[in-house]
């Protein structure tokens, strides 16, 4: 018997990378303040792709939306099923159903999450944000990486300061469902965004050799 | 922080572990296929086409293809015994991985002549690994060595098979990984090849 290789199992390098970034401008598009992170997929993503690799349906409900009720997988697309699409680049403007989404409670992440803990709903009410529509890039390969690029802008026309402690992205299902497909925290004291600036949002998704 | 993990592991006819590790090795047609379904478009935001099939074709088949009708990237059925054009695939060729890889280096044949395996028909199982949705998901394979010498496997990968309505399906390379410990078959046995995916801490 050949030994395990307990020197490959000891690499924790994760199979797909996910990186974050967000950057404050102030109203005269001047940067105030800019954060970064990685790496915070969640259970919904690992079982929409392992719906894309295996052409049965799930047998038991086993992907969790953000309202916590549990539904079918499915290969394709008939109505009402939860399908292994993942659109969550083009979120519309003022959705918060799809796309980058921003929140207040930066409680630790962990893999079962399946929503942001606080959403910031969209708006120009107190503690509202307006999420203009998100945006994507193709794949840009610079060896050993392939990325692409999911991006959006939101605006705090509030009247007051906005903390934001987490960010996420949300991918809606044909069917109208919403799952959460990762979720990040900004350590504390969080990013300000105060009344009149932006904030600008970019995950990065690679693969590395 | 959680972050998405792959494991290759390996046993052999006595059902030991003779190989487990982290698959790393995702290549840029996988980045292609999932900016597609992020974007909700054909790969690479619907531009051009740019992944290759294992034929080095470009091809331009996803997941997408209208508001409400998506695909996985499996066609129509899980590969069957004898299937050695897609599904997991093996091989005895141990060059790095590159992002632009389309085929394994030597991909073994399905077959019971020289240097060749038989492929069994691919399974999948489902593991929970937390008391919520925490899952860890395994595609499985088997090869059979009956060629009458033995076969050393060095290297793993993935086929996919994109499709869409009258485009498709197309054999997409889509994760290949070196082994590394490379792994002996004598001739009779068998090995069973694991690949999972989990969300981990």
């Amino acid at each position: 018997m050949i030994p395990v290789n307990e020197e490959t199992k000891k690499t924790h390098k994760p199979c797909l990378q996910v990186a974050w970034n967000v950057q404050v401008y102030d109203r005269d598009n001047k940067l105030v303040e800019e954060k970064s992170g990685q790496n915070s997929l969640l259970v919904a993503f690992a079982t929409k792709l392992a719906g894309l690799l295996y052409d049965t349906a799930s047998t038991y409900k086993d992907i969790t939306n953000t309202s916590q009720a549990a539904f079918y997988t499915y290969p394709d697309g008939s109505s009402g099923n939860v399908v292994t699409g993942m659109p969550c680049s083009g979120g519309g403007f003022g959705l918060t159903t799809t796309g980058i989404v921003l929140g207040t409670n930066n409680t630790a992440v962990t893999a079962d999450d399946y929503k942001l803990n606080t959403i910031i709903a969209n708006g120009t009410g107190g503690s509202q944000l307006l999420y203009l529509a998100g945006g994507g890039t193709g794949v840009v390969t610079a060896a050993p990486v392939s990325s692409f690029v999911i991006d959006r802008v939101i605006l705090n026309h509030s009247g007051g300061t906005i903390t934001i402690k987490e960010l996420g992205i949300y991918s809606i299902a044909p069917a109208g469902i919403t799952f959460c497909l990762c979720r990040d925290i900004i350590a504390d004291p969080g990013a300000d965004i105060d009344d009149g600036e932006y904030m600008y949002v970019k995950y990065t998704i690679s693969v590395t050799t | 922080m959680t972050k998405l993990i792959g494991i290759i592991k390996i046993t052999n006819s006595r059902g030991e572990v003779v190989c487990e590790q982290r698959m790393h090795s995702f290549v840029q047609n996988f980045a292609y296929l999932l900016n597609g379904l992020c974007n909700k478009s054909l790969p690479n935001n619907g531009v051009g086409t740019p992944i290759k099939d294992t034929s080095n074709v470009s091809c331009s088949a996803g997941a997408y293809i209208s508001s409400s009708t998506w695909y996985n990237w499996y066609n129509s059925a899980p590969t069957a015994a004898g299937i050695d054009a897609y599904g997991m695939v093996i091989g005895t060729g141990f060059t790095p991985v590159a992002l632009t890889d389309y085929i394994l280096a030597v991909q073994i044949a399905n077959g019971t002549a020289g240097g060749q395996m038989q492929y069994m028909a691919m399974s999948y199982q489902i593991g929970k690994i937390s008391s919520g949705a925490n899952r860890a998901y395994k595609l499985i394979r088997c090869f059979i060595n009956s060629s009458g010498g033995a076969i050393t496997v060095k290297e793993v990968g993935f086929i996919a098979r994109p499709y869409n309505t009258g485009v498709g399906p197309y054999n997409v390379l889509i994760c290949r990984d070196v082994l590394g410990a490379p792994v002996a078959v004598n001739n009779g046995e068998l090995i069973t090849v694991e690949m999972s995916f989990q969300i981990t801490a």
